[in-house]
Parts: C-alpha cells; sequence; structure tokens
C-alpha cells in the first residue's frame, strides 16, 4: 500500500514514516503544507493519505480543507486525518459527504503501535476511525434531548466503540465479551436508537450513529 | 491663581494705589497692553488678506485648505509667542494646549486633519481674535483716563472760581491713581483670555486622556491576547509535535523489543535524546513566558540567560538604584529579549549593547546592535507587539533601523506612580 503525509513537522514525518513501514505501508511523499499535499496526491494517487489539520501557512485548518478538496477531486484516496486536538466539529464536516475511508484521531495515537496500524488498515479498507474524543464529544453535543437514555450501560459502551469505526469482532475481543454478545447489544442499540440494523458494514455502522446524534 | 494670593491690608492697598503710576507692575501691563494689542491685529490683519486672496484666487483649488493650514499654524505658532510674553509681562504659566501633542510619525496631511479638527487649535485661533479687542478696549480706557488726567491738571489754574479749580485737581488726581488701576485690570483680562483659550481646556485635558487611557487599554488587551497566542504557537509548533515523536520512537521500540531488540534500543536511544531536547525547549519557552529570576532578583540578573543565549556579544550596562515596579521591569526585560532575538536571527551584527537607566521617573531601555538594520514595527511583528506592550503602560517606543544599519530600539516607561 502506498500513502502520502503532509504534516509541517519533519521530526513526525519521520516517525510518522517509520511507524507505516512498521505495518507495511509505503510512504511514497512527505510533505510539510497543503499545496504540496495536493500536488503529492496528483502525482502518486496514492491509496491513503495522512494529513496534519494545522500547516502552514496560517496555520490554522488547511489540513482539514486540503483533506475535503482530495475527497472532492480524488475521492478512492483513504484520509487519516491526525490532529493535535480533536473537535466534533472537524469531524461533522470530514464526514459530510462520502463516508468511505475516513479516519480521524488526535496525534497522540501514534503512541500506541499497534491500535494506530489498525485504524490506519481500517480506513485504507473503506471503513473508518474515529477518535474517542471525537466520540465523546459527539455525544456530549448531541442535539437530541437525552438520545441514549434508553440504553443500557453496556449498549453506551458499545455504541461508543462502533462510532469509533470498530467492527463487532473489534468490539467483542476489546470489550473481552463473546461475538454473539456484542452482535445482540448492537441489535438492541439499532433498534432503541430506530437504526437500519442490517447494515454490516462498519463505516455505515459508524455514519447511522454520527448521524443519528447530529441530527 | 495670579501671583497676589496673600491678604491685603488697608494700608498696603493704599501704598499700592499710590505707588501705582511709578510701580514696575503697571508698566508692564502697559507693555503687555501694547504688544498683545499689536501682535493681535497683525495677525487680523494677515488674516483679512488671507481671506481677501483666497477669495480672489477661488478657483486655484486647494486654496482654502492652505489658508486653513496657514491660519491653524500662525495661530498655534503665535500661542507660544504669547505664552512667553505672558510669563515675562505677568508672570503667569501657561501649560501648553496640547499636552499629549500629535503622534511625530503622523504624516503631514493626517496631522493636518488631526488639527482642524480639534477645538483645542481653534481655541488658539479664537484668541488671536478676541484679544485685539479686549487689549484696544482697555488702552483705550488707559488713554481716556489719561486725557481725564491732563485737562484736569492743566485747567486746574485757569478755573474762574477756586471751587471748580480744586474739583478739576481733584478729577486729575483721581485719574493719576485711577490709570494704573485701569491698565492693570485690562492687562489681567488679557491674561485671563490667554489662561482660557491658549491654555489646555480641562473637558479638553479630560478627554484627550479618556481617548489616550482607551487606546492604551486596546493596546493591553491586544499585547496580552497576542502573546498568549505566541505562547500557544510555541508550545503547539514546537513541543507537541517533539512528545509525539518521543511516544511514537518509544511505541515502536516497545513493538519491536522482542523480534528485534537492536533497533529497539537505537529507537530508545534516540527517544532518551528527544526528551532531553524536550525538556530544553520546556525550559525555553517557560523562561520566555516570564524568567523568575526576574522576580526574584531584577533586570540586571534576568538578562544574564538572555545575552548568553545571543549568538552575538553582547554588553550590558543597568544602572538602577532601586527594584522597579514588576510590570514595568516585565516590560522592560521582553523590550531587551525581543531585541536580542532580532539582533540573533535578523541582524547579522557583530556586536550590539543593551543600556537601562532611570532619571527623572523614566526608564529607559536601550539596545542597539552595528547590524544590517531594516527593521520595522510590522503589524503583528514581535516589534509590533513590544510596541503595544510598551504603550500599554504610557511609554514609548522608537526604533531606527535604516537599510545598511544601525540598528537602535529605544523604550522609555514611567517607572514611577
Amino acid at each position: 500500500m502506498r500513502a502520502v503525509i503532509a504534516d509541517d513537522s519533519v521530526l513526525l514525518r519521520e516517525g510518522i514514516t517509520r511507524l507505516l513501514a512498521e505495518g507495511e505501508i509505503d510512504v511514497v511523499a512527505g510533505v510539510g503544507d497543503a499545496d504540496a499535499l495536493l500536488s503529492a496526491v496528483e502525482a502518486h494517487k496514492p491509496e491513503l493519505a495522512v494529513i496534519d489539520v494545522r500547516m502552514p501557512p496560517g496555520h490554522r485548518d488547511e489540513g482539514l480543507r486540503a483533506a475535503i478538496e482530495i475527497r472532492r477531486r480524488w475521492p478512492d484516496v483513504a484520509l487519516l486525518v491526525l490532529s493535535q486536538f480533536v473537535e466534533e466539529r472537524y469531524a461533522t464536516e470530514l464526514l459530510a459527504g462520502d463516508t468511505r475511508g475516513i479516519g480521524y484521531l488526535l496525534k497522540d495515537r501514534v503512541a500506541d503501535v499497534a491500535e494506530f496500524i489498525e485504524a490506519l488498515r481500517r480506513v485504507a479498507s473503506g471503513g473508518t476511525a474515529l477518535d474517542p474524543e471525537v466520540v465523546r464529544q459527539l455525544l456530549a453535543r448531541s442535539r437530541r434531548t437525552d438520545p441514549l437514555g434508553g440504553l443500557t450501560p453496556r449498549e453506551r459502551e458499545v455504541l461508543a466503540l462502533m462510532a469509533e469505526g470498530r467492527s463487532n469482532s473489534a468490539i467483542a475481543e476489546s470489550l473481552v465479551v463473546s461475538m454473539g454478545a456484542v452482535e445482540k447489544r448492537v441489535a438492541g442499540i439499532f433498534m432503541k436508537l430506530d437504526l437500519p440494523p442490517d447494515d454490516e458494514q462498519t463505516h455505515r455502522r459508524v455514519m447511522a450513529v454520527v448521524r443519528y446524534l447530529n441530527s | 491663581m495670579p501671583a497676589p494670593a496673600e491678604p491685603l491690608r488697608a494700608g498696603q492697598i493704599g501704598w499700592a494705589i499710590l505707588l501705582g503710576p511709578v510701580s514696575p507692575r503697571t508698566w508692564r501691563a502697559i507693555a503687555n497692553l501694547v504688544i498683545s494689542l499689536v501682535t493681535g491685529s497683525l495677525f487680523v490683519a494677515v488674516m483679512i488678506f488671507a481671506l481677501l486672496l483666497s477669495g480672489a484666487l477661488s478657483w486655484i483649488v486647494g486654496l482654502g485648505m492652505l489658508v486653513l493650514t496657514f491660519t491653524l499654524r500662525l495661530a498655534s505658532g503665535m500661542a507660544g509667542l504669547d505664552r512667553r510674553r505672558i510669563r515675562r509681562m505677568a508672570g503667569v504659566r501657561i501649560e501648553p494646549a496640547l499636552p499629549t501633542g500629535l503622534a511625530p510619525e503622523l504624516s503631514f496631511r493626517q496631522r493636518q486633519k488631526a488639527w482642524s479638527r480639534s477645538p483645542v487649535v481653534w481655541r488658539l485661533v479664537a484668541y488671536q481674535f478676541a484679544r485685539p479687542v479686549v487689549t484696544a478696549a482697555s488702552l483705550f480706557a488707559v488713554g481716556g483716563i489719561w486725557a481725564l488726567m491732563i485737562s484736569g491738571f492743566s485747567h486746574a489754574n485757569s478755573s474762574s472760581s477756586a471751587a471748580s479749580g480744586f474739583g478739576k485737581l481733584l478729577v486729575g488726581l483721581v485719574c493719576l491713581f485711577a490709570w494704573p488701576l485701569a491698565a492693570r485690570l485690562g492687562s489681567s483680562l488679557d491674561v485671563s483670555l490667554a489662561r482660557w483659550l491658549l491654555g489646555p481646556s480641562r473637558s479638553g485635558q479630560l478627554s484627550a486622556e479618556v481617548q489616550r487611557l482607551g487606546e492604551a487599554r486596546t493596546l493591553a488587551v491586544e499585547s496580552a491576547e497576542s502573546e498568549r497566542r505566541r505562547i500557544e504557537r510555541d508550545l503547539h509548533d514546537g513541543l507537541q509535535p517533539k512528545l509525539v515523536s518521543l511516544a511514537l520512537e518509544l511505541g515502536l521500540a516497545k513493538a519491536r523489543f522482542e523480534r528485534d531488540p537492536d533497533s529497539a534500543r537505537a529507537l530508545i536511544n534516540q527517544a532518551h535524546e528527544e526528551a532531553k531536547t524536550a525538556i530544553e525547549d520546556l525550559r525555553g519557552l517557560v523562561r520566555g513566558i516570564h524568567p523568575s529570576v526576574l522576580d526574584e532578583r531584577g533586570l540586571d540578573a534576568a538578562f544574564s540567560a538572555l545575552v548568553a543565549s545571543c549568538a552575538v556579544p553582547v554588553r550590558v550596562e543597568v544602572s538602577l538604584s532601586k527594584r522597579l515596579d514588576q510590570s514595568v521591569e516585565a516590560v522592560a526585560y521582553f523590550v531587551v529579549a525581543e531585541a536580542i532575538t532580532n539582533v540573533t536571527k535578523h541582524s547579522g551584527a557583530s556586536r550590539a549593547s543593551v543600556m537601562i537607566t532611570e532619571a527623572s521617573g523614566l526608564l529607559r531601555v536601550l539596545v542597539e546592535d552595528d547590524g544590517g538594520g531594516g527593521a520595522s514595527a510590522e503589524p503583528g511583528g514581535g516589534l509590533a507587539g513590544l510596541a503595544a506592550r510598551v504603550a500599554a503602560i504610557d511609554g514609548t517606543f522608537r526604533v531606527t533601523s535604516p537599510p545598511g544599519g544601525p540598528t537602535h530600539l529605544e523604550a522609555v516607561i514611567p517607572c514611577e506612580r
């Protein structure tokens, strides 16, 4: 798999390159600003772009805008947006259009190598990876009045992991329960929140949750 | 208040009246009135001429503006002379009406605009028109009394009867002692008028002060805000990536530990180095926010580390007899810190000097270097931030840095309250 990295910190670019090598992902270009990122994506047509939100010249949300632009022009490129802060608003903007292969994580997550690579692969294969921090904000800022009132504590846990983009098996592993138990909870959540239940693709599940919380 | 403030006894008043005609004060009052009348009339004459001229040449575009400029300049120039005259002749000191002055960096047109809008300047003009009237009336009164006196004395002998002769003599005597009073009264009228129109008006003074304070407050808020942003940027772009990268390397090392201990060891070594530079960076950042030695030991002590971090040799001279207000010390410190940073980064200087002196309640911070110059206080830049910080505590900030150098940076900060 080939990836492009955009981050204005050379140190981090090198670190992430090494990290990706660990996951057997080739970094074909490392760039330091949004314009260079767009040209690199155009030139290399990678499967994946790892993008820092804040980049020169303005040091604001250039990376996020570039990500949305890449999605518009080259919809096949999976996007993993990294940031030193995560914002629910940014996540919503990022997920506003086509939602396949999108991730939005705190930069700190690179420290947990295995998990980060897992998220990376999930995004690259069309799934979703939302930072637990973003999910927390989404849950807190939900426009529904107590949307989760009917859920049991266990169902809420499962919902949060689902919103991060994890599959049923990953959730089962994370909660140390059987696959069947997770499936049961998921079905319960879908029913209680009135979400389309028969969709097994991870990104659709995430979107269902996100859209529900935002609606 | 006018000079004689102590209460006079009847005897003193009597003497003062008796000696009136020969008192220097009387003659100074006369001189004051004459000079004021002559200069005032001259101004009015020039004004009338200028107005007639501009009427006749009204087809020249911008002439009206020119006449206005000329009027205001002339009135303000004359006001300066008048203040000196009144101090000489009447011993009354009138403070200039524009205590804060106009910012020296304004262009001619901007100054002109500010001038023509300022009520203070128009008061100066009003004085020039009002005083010929007052002084002429006063001199006319004095002249009238003189005429009465002369006629009294000269006809006292030739009067038909002794009674009427005595009456005329009496009139003459009264006039002899009355004219000095009239002269002094007239002169003090002129002085009062000048105090009213040439001096700072109370409301003008207050509104200027309010405006200045408002600007200072805005600057203080802005400089605090930009300072916070600078700190955020330094932490976000400097320290945070280092820590993330450190965590990443340790994470990789952990992942490789079992199957590839050599590469894990190399990663740990690298992480170790990075941890150390991160600590160093953090120290620099903390010091950049506020060095604690500044509070504990003062400016001179705080400069040591600053100078040590500068690539160029810096001579530091701090002559202060006592510790200053904390906020003053902090601003002085950051002026020097920013200047030293600029010397290191941009100037290409081979040496620099820092001088801190204090005299009559003003702290003067001077930083000079022999580098390439060309420094300017661009909006959003470090120097503009400094200027705002200095202005926020009523100080003045000036940079002269012609292309080719050298650069002088000076801040003067009031340090006594």
